[in-house]
């Protein structure tokens, strides 16, 4: 039996990798999978909690969550693509067509 | 509970469900026909529109959660299902003339909006984290799409991805906040998590409902989450910005309004400082920033935050006097903003020209009409007599003042004065200075039959108020 407050610490954890990845990294693609990180991270940490608790919500929770994260996924690609298309770049910084 | 009963509870979902179909019947026509289908997708897409407002008066309301706890289709849902619908229906009314001008037409966006338009009709009914967490993304995630959907302009590209990025990274913060409410309380419907978190730690419970609100307060666009929105609103294509700046705030308003009443409500000391320190924030930066703009897109982009924060004041003075002064505000302002965005749409030009304030110059002269209805418009967006502007910004500020927050309403009713000096710029440019006389334009006739009805309303409920107030104190939620 894992102890739960492994299972949540681990999610956290991941939840966490995946907030700073979003933050530093300039890459569109790998802040894309930072983005998946942390929806994987609150899924941990949702089945740890519906293991604590002793219900099955929890674990529907994330299913949900990973039905929500492929279609976020499937948008985010597509809309990494027609930007490609325009300036073939996919850094960050270079993002700037749009300012006040 | 069993099958059967599920079956019955059917109709309380018959306009949802009238809309997924006619999404459904536009996504194939759209998917399986020639270019020339786009007629038919449109039609379908207004007629499933109009065919759910329809719906929506006949369908019976319920004070009872349904379906095992998740939706309620009570009359508080019932109002904003309303501003949904309105503001989809104007939106294609908009669109029709904006791909006119652009030469090319994305069939995409006319079923996108229908989806999107389910999805905020079933976050404002869910009343279990679940099922609102679904419903919320539903919106969000069509939401980008619709940002970067009209795919041969680069500013709608670029709109869409800021747009994603931003809001995926929010998104799974408030998620965080939603897993950390039912870690404490083991429940995910709201009623029951109101009556058991009282009893959790009280620091987790404030970090998750912190967690819990940045997502929302990043569908509304409030100061520090509003970074997105100038950008998105300049690159998306603009009858797509009448639905953005409207009905997902709507959505997410109610949303808020719910959580406060059953999930948060044992913290209103702490989310009324959080909400009072937001509004004073978010007011002053919409109005500051929206004075130094020059287009006129980025200048309504500033104008919708500012508008968000007066709102937010009704929340920081929780009470049954401001749920119906938001109730009212918001539908006055689905009407302003629709009037002020289709106005843009009228002198906009190919790509993106014609989009700043020079643009407005001797549009008195070309449109008489139009100019007289958005002088009406730019009165009540300040917040002057006898428009309904006016009367929710005074509802609002009486709330405060009730429950004793005299700052607040001081501090709205100065953003109401700085505010006046940018939209009396448009009023001017449109007025006082000649411009270059070109009258080619053609298919107008949507776009000015928009205007002209949004301007009658705000005239009507701002001169009658009494009727839509005793309507609205009627459905809102005890």
């Amino acid at each position: 039996m894992i102890p739960n407050n492994l299972v949540i610490g681990t999610g956290l954890l991941i939840f966490l990798i995946g907030l700073i990845g979003m933050l530093i990294r300039k890459n569109l693609i790998i802040i894309l999978m930072a983005a998946e990180l942390m929806l994987n991270g609150v899924n941990i940490i949702l089945a740890g909690f519906g293991l604590f608790h002793r219900t099955a919500s929890g674990s529907i929770f994330a299913l949900f969550v990973i039905m929500i994260a492929v279609a976020e996924a499937a948008v985010g690609f597509a809309l990494i693509l027609s930007y490609f298309r325009h300036k073939e770049t996919y850094n960050l910084d270079e993002i700037n067509d749009l300012k006040g | 509970m069993n099958f059967s009963s599920y079956y019955a509870q059917l109709k309380y979902l018959a306009p949802e469900l009238s809309l997924v179909v006619f999404s459904i019947v536009a996504l194939c026509v759209h998917m399986f026909s020639k270019k020339e289908a786009n007629k038919i997708v449109k039609f379908a897409a207004i007629t499933g529109l109009i065919a759910s407002l329809i719906i929506l008066f006949d369908t019976p309301l319920s004070n009872n959660p349904l379906y095992s706890g998740s939706i309620i289709i009570d009359g508080f849902s019932f109002f904003f299902k309303i501003i949904f619908l309105l503001s989809g229906i104007m939106t294609i009314m908009l669109c029709y003339r904006f791909y006119n001008f652009e030469g090319s037409e994305i069939g995409e966006i006319y079923y996108l909006i229908l989806f999107a338009i389910v999805g905020m009709m079933f976050t404002v009914s869910s009343v279990d984290l679940i099922t609102f967490y679904v419903s919320f993304e539903t919106f969000a995630i069509i939401s980008y799409l619709l940002a970067g959907a009209f795919k041969k302009d680069l500013r709608s590209a670029e709109a869409g991805v800021k747009y994603f990025i931003l809001g995926i990274l929010s998104s799974a913060i408030m998620l965080l906040g939603m897993a950390f409410v039912y870690g404490l309380t083991g429940e995910t419907n709201f009623y029951k998590i109101s009556s058991a978190l009282p009893q959790a730690d009280l620091t987790l419970a404030l970090v998750s409902m912190a967690f819990f609100f940045v997502g929302l307060f990043f569908k509304i666009a409030l100061v520090p989450f509003h970074m997105w929105t100038p950008d998105v609103y300049e690159g998306t294509p603009t009858p797509i910005v009448v639905l953005f700046s409207t009905a997902p705030k709507a959505a997410t308003f109610a949303v808020l309004a719910r959580l406060i009443m059953t999930v948060f409500s044992g913290y209103q000391f702490q989310w009324s400082i959080i909400f009072t320190f937001i509004a004073v924030v978010t007011m002053f930066w919409g109005n500051l920033a929206a004075l130094i703009q020059n287009n006129v897109k980025r200048m309504m982009a500033f104008s919708s935050i500012a508008h968000a924060g007066y709102i937010m004041i009704g929340f920081a003075a929780w009470g049954t006097l401001s749920i119906t002064a938001i109730m009212f505000y918001l539908i006055v302002y689905l009407f302003m903003n629709t009037a002020a965005f289709a106005l843009i749409i009228l002198v906009q030009k190919k790509m993106g020209f014609g989009e700043n304030v020079d643009d407005l110059k001797g549009l008195a002269r070309r449109y008489p009409m139009v100019a007289g209805c958005i002088i009406v418009v730019l009165l009540s967006l300040t917040g002057m007599p006898p428009t309904a502007g006016f009367i929710g910004k005074y509802y609002i500020f009486t709330a405060a003042v009730e429950k004793g927050f005299y700052l607040l309403a001081v501090a709205g009713a100065l953003n109401s004065v700085i505010s006046l000096f940018y939209y009396f710029r448009i009023g001017k440019a449109m007025f006082m200075e000649t411009g270059t006389e070109e009258l080619s334009d053609k298919n107008i006739s949507f776009v000015k039959s928009v205007i002209v009805a949004c301007s009658i309303f705000i005239l009507y409920a701002g001169i009658f108020p009494s009727k839509l107030t005793e309507f609205i104190s009627s459905i809102a939620i005890k």
